[in-house]
């Protein structure tokens, strides 16, 4: 399902000489600017930075005889503009570590301790507490306990599920990112049905827990 | 390689690419989604990548919108200056009419990020009288309706759109009795006023 390369690439990959590669590669830098300043610009903070960072990925991508750039006609599974963000993305945040360290950290919790937080049977009613979504349920020795057996529980039902469905309750419960981008990362039409998704999800989630004996951790 | 110190090897650019464009063959759609579970930096990256490619200036569309942008822009000078003018599709120039299934029409303007959300634009279909345009909130919710002739509608000050929260919009055309060809549902944000530096 190999898309026919872009003319731009074809051409720049194609040069013969010299004067015909800097033309090529002229011509690479006019059409891609746009979208390789878009993603510096989504990586970097201020606008030096970003241009600082878009010379940094123009230099990489033509460096080593067009190395980063044939890669792409040797896997060549998705469009070249889409493989050509992931690219200049990373370089980015080549740079940017070198400069400026890490970027950014791990959740502390894993999805099963996420969700044991949380009352299923609030996240899917209509009347929900938002006060108690986020509290910690181990406040006494009785409720830490509960809340270890249903993580446990909760581990072994998530594992259960296929990978689609848990990488939707990981984006939403681990990473708490919002319903429209879960929904574009993964190929939803719209985020309602992703919310449709979710609810059916922790409907299940429930009763496999119910059907394990394990109740939900109402504090 | 986003990360040089994990045991685990990352998802390759090409997979990354390749799974957001849905390009991916079954079992290995589930590899990647298992790494995706497990990988907090891999997620990020899918879902910032995917970000970045929906917001693309794209060349091809780009090179029909601007004049459309434009066309739109004066047309709805026209009309609200001189009443009476018949004419006031865009002229788009590079979209032939592609047999007899019925065109939809296009959301052009507001799209992602706007600054300012007053008018709502979108493609003219040929043989129509009528459009028809719904406003979704974030929940899904329709907060406002209309149908006009024109291929552009003021928002009326009465519906409000608050700033930082999604909201989608779609163009319905009629093109024939009760039948209506519509638009992909499209999103945008209205930013927060933030001053120039
Ligand atoms: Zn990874």
């Amino acid at each position: 399902m190999a898309d026919a390369l872009p003319a731009e690439l074809s051409r720049l990959l194609g040069a013969g000489d010299a004067p015909a590669r800097d033309e090529a590669w002229a011509g690479f830098v006019r059409s891609y600017s746009p979208l390789l300043i878009h993603v510096t610009r989504f990586v970097c903070r201020s606008h030096d930075a970003a241009m600082d960072a878009y010379a940094f990925v123009l230099e990489q991508l033509r460096q080593d005889d067009l190395r980063r750039l044939r890669a792409y006609v040797a896997d060549g599974r998705s469009k070249f503009t889409t493989w050509l963000v992931v690219v200049a993305r990373r370089l980015c945040l080549d740079h940017y570590r070198q400069r400026y360290g890490r970027v950014r950290e791990a959740p502390a919790d894993q999805l099963e301790t996420r969700l044991a937080r949380r009352r299923l049977a609030d996240l899917v009613a209509d009347d929900v507490d938002p006060a108690s979504l986020s509290q910690p349920v181990g406040t006494s020795p009785d409720t830490e306990m509960r809340a270890g057996e249903l993580r446990a529980a909760l581990r072994t039902v998530l594992a259960e599920l296929p990978s689609r469905d848990r990488l939707l309750l990981t984006f939403r419960f681990e990473d708490d990112l919002p319903v429209r981008d879960i929904a574009h990362a993964l190929g939803f039409p719209t985020p309602f049905h992703v919310y449709r998704r979710l609810n059916r999800l922790l409907e299940v989630l429930r009763r496999s827990l119910a059907r394990r004996g394990v109740e939900d951790a109402s504090p | 390689m986003p990360a040089d110190d994990m045991a685990a090897p990352h998802l390759e650019a090409g997979e990354v690419a390749a799974y957001i464009d849905r390009r991916l063959a079954p079992a290995e759609r589930d590899r990647v989604e298992k790494h995706l579970s497990a990988c907090h930096e891999c997620r990020g990256e899918v879902i910032e990548v995917a970000h970045v490619a929906r917001t693309l200036p794209r060349r091809r569309r780009w090179h029909w919108l601007a004049p459309a942008v434009a066309a739109a822009a004066v047309i709805l000078f026209i009309v609200a200056t001189s009443k009476g003018i018949q004419q006031f599709t865009p002229d788009t120039g590079h979209r032939g009419e592609q047999g007899t299934a019925p065109v939809a029409p296009v959301p052009v303007a507001p799209a992602g990020p706007v600054a300012t959300v007053d008018t709502l634009l979108w493609s003219s279909v040929p043989h129509t009288n009528r459009y028809r345009v719904r406003l979704f909130d974030a929940d899904g919710a329709m907060i406002w309706q209309t149908q006009t002739r024109d291929t552009a509608v003021a928002l009326p000050t009465s519906v409000r759109v608050n700033p930082g929260v999604p909201y989608y919009w779609r163009a319905e055309a009629r093109v024939g009795v009760e039948r209506w060809v519509e638009s992909p549902l499209t999103e945008f944000t209205l930013l927060a006023y933030r001053p120039r530096q």
